[in-house]
């Protein structure tokens, strides 16, 4: 068996978007059921037809796969509580409508380039609304494609922002500086590497702690009935492969 | 620049990111140094070429949103660019209808990549001047933390910094003895009206009693960071904007001065400018 893709084991989850329109992700990937040919969409839009702000997330979410937004303001767990940035999108949106009205008769470059930012940025700040599980699938989806395209510094510093927590829980006492990204999975004294595919595969999934006194590194295979095979290491202790069958229940709290 | 070097920068600014996020509950106080020392590491390798500052911008206002869903309300992450009353459209056509009035000469200037040791050399002059207008104690400390921030994002060594620490505190301690204030009184006043590359005008000079300034000058991004620096005479000065379009320099100019050389640093690139009058 090889191991599996990211999101495999992962169930789907939908959230409200705006009217009846809803958000879904399944399968890595995030869709807007209100809107099956977003293409479509985005080129009438561009010829001046009203769109609806479903789209800007959309191009958010699209962004941050390029640029590794939401790395940084995304939950690491169920107890990094977050408020949903209500008023913030809503003065934001409001501000978006009055610079369009007053700006509407200009399709100059200027105005083309503020109103695609903030645009992008009310839907990211929308995105940031979504639940802590839909959350989660969001950032692993982010770091699988920071990970495909070798952008290993964002990556690499937002794997250690997570992992922290689950390394200190076993004792070590390093800091995020000293959490690197390798093909060797190590927890030593002062440096602890953890593979490019953990934030997507380990953190994504919330298997991070699902085993007792380790820190689950790796997944290697997915069972034909849903378990996953995981490698775990432990602070001064051997490698350990074992088979996981629940997972995203325990630093999540779901 | 290499690649580790610039991956090395931006991995300790993104650390500094999660250290600020890490500081949601902390006393507003403690937030707000933190922001700021993460606004300074972020020039830092911006202008010494390392990060693009696109990333950097995004990682300033993510770490702010992190902030704000993290209960830190006080911050204000919106978006200043959709002020209506402030960004115009006499914005969008102003340069070329400002300029038309006056007759402008192109001055080409010489532009070079920066690197960390220009940027820096840049920054010890700036802190330098500044403190020698007589800044304020907490802005003396801040100046002096943002070399120490900046030292630290850019892997300086121990004695770079103590150089440039002890330029800063020898001028820190000018400023403090000085007992004298004589009036000051504008000398001389030079038309230039000069295009610079692509990067903005200047209007005029002038020769002021205990110093000299450029006026009506502008640039393309006056949001975004540029470090003015001049030397005239043989001696370097960094300019301090002290109005809009308005740089000082220190010390005076002699009546007999007919040339400087202006330098801008401004996001990982460099220009030089030979002003003749």
């Amino acid at each position: 068996m090889s191991a599996p893709e990211w999101w495999q084991g992962l169930p789907a989850v939908a959230a409200p978007s705006v009217d009846d329109h809803r958000f879904v992700w399944a399968e890595g990937t995030l869709t807007l059921d209100a809107h099956p040919d977003p293409e479509a969409e985005r080129t009438l839009g561009a010829l001046g037809a009203p769109r609806c702000v479903c789209l800007d997330v959309l191009d958010a979410w699209e962004a941050c796969h390029d640029s590794g937004a939401m790395l940084i303001a995304g939950p690491r767990s169920g107890h990094d509580a977050i408020q949903a940035p209500v008023a913030l999108a809503r003065t934001l949106s409001d501000d978006l409508a009055r610079w369009r009205r007053a700006f509407r008769a200009d399709v100059g470059p200027k105005f083309a380039a503020v109103d695609r930012t903030a645009a992008r940025r009310l839907g990211f700040l929308l995105l940031l609304g979504l639940d802590a599980r839909f959350l989660r699938r969001l950032q692993a989806s982010v770091a699988a494609a920071l990970d495909a395209s070798g952008r290993h510094v964002a990556l690499e510093v937002a794997t250690a922002a997570r992992a922290l927590p689950a390394l200190a829980a076993l004792g070590w006492t390093g800091s995020q500086a000293e959490i690197r990204l390798g093909a060797v999975p190590s927890i030593g004294g002062d440096l602890a590497i953890l593979p490019t595919s953990w934030m997507a595969s380990v953190w994504g999934r919330g298997l991070a702690d699902a085993v007792d006194g380790r820190v689950v590194v790796e997944v290697t295979a997915q069972h034909p009935d849903g378990g996953l095979d995981v490698l775990a290491l432990g602070f001064g202790k051997s490698e350990l492969a074992l088979r996981v069958d629940r997972w995203e229940t325990r630093d999540n709290e779901l | 620049m290499s690649n580790v070097a610039a991956d090395t920068a931006e991995r300790r600014l993104r650390l500094r990111a999660e250290a600020v996020v890490a500081l949601a509950t902390a006393p507003p106080v403690e937030i707000a140094e933190a922001i700021e020392g993460l606004n300074h590491a972020a020039d830092a390798v911006v202008g010494a070429g390392l990060v693009p500052v696109e990333v950097t911008r995004a990682i300033a206002v993510e770490t702010v949103d992190a902030l704000y869903i993290r209960g830190v309300l006080w911050l204000d992450p919106s978006m200043p660019e959709l002020q209506t009353g402030g960004w115009s459209k006499f914005e969008e056509k102003g340069a070329p209808e400002r300029n038309r009035a006056v007759e402008m000469i192109d001055l080409p200037g010489h532009e070079h990549g920066a690197d960390l040791a220009c940027y820096f050399d840049r920054l010890v002059l700036r802190t330098s001047a500044l403190v020698s207008l007589g800044a304020h104690v907490d802005s003396v400390n801040g100046l002096r933390s943002r070399l120490q921030v900046s030292a630290e994002v850019l892997d300086l060594t121990s004695a770079d910094l103590e150089a440039a620490l002890q330029a800063f505190d020898q001028a820190v301690a000018i400023t403090t003895s000085d007992e004298f204030a004589p009036e000051v009184r504008l000398a001389e006043s030079v038309p230039l009206s000069l295009r610079l590359a692509d990067v903005g005008s200047v209007a005029a000079l002038e020769r002021w009693s205990d110093h000299w300034r450029l006026t009506g000058l502008t640039t393309g991004h006056p949001e975004r960071m540029a470090f003015w620096s001049a030397t005239a005479e043989g001696r370097r000065a960094a300019g301090i904007p002290t109005g809009p379009g308005v740089l000082r320099f220190d010390p005076a100019l002699s009546a007999s001065c007919r040339a400087v050389t202006l330098e801008l640093l401004s996001e990982g690139r460099a220009w030089t400018f030979e002003v003749q009058w």
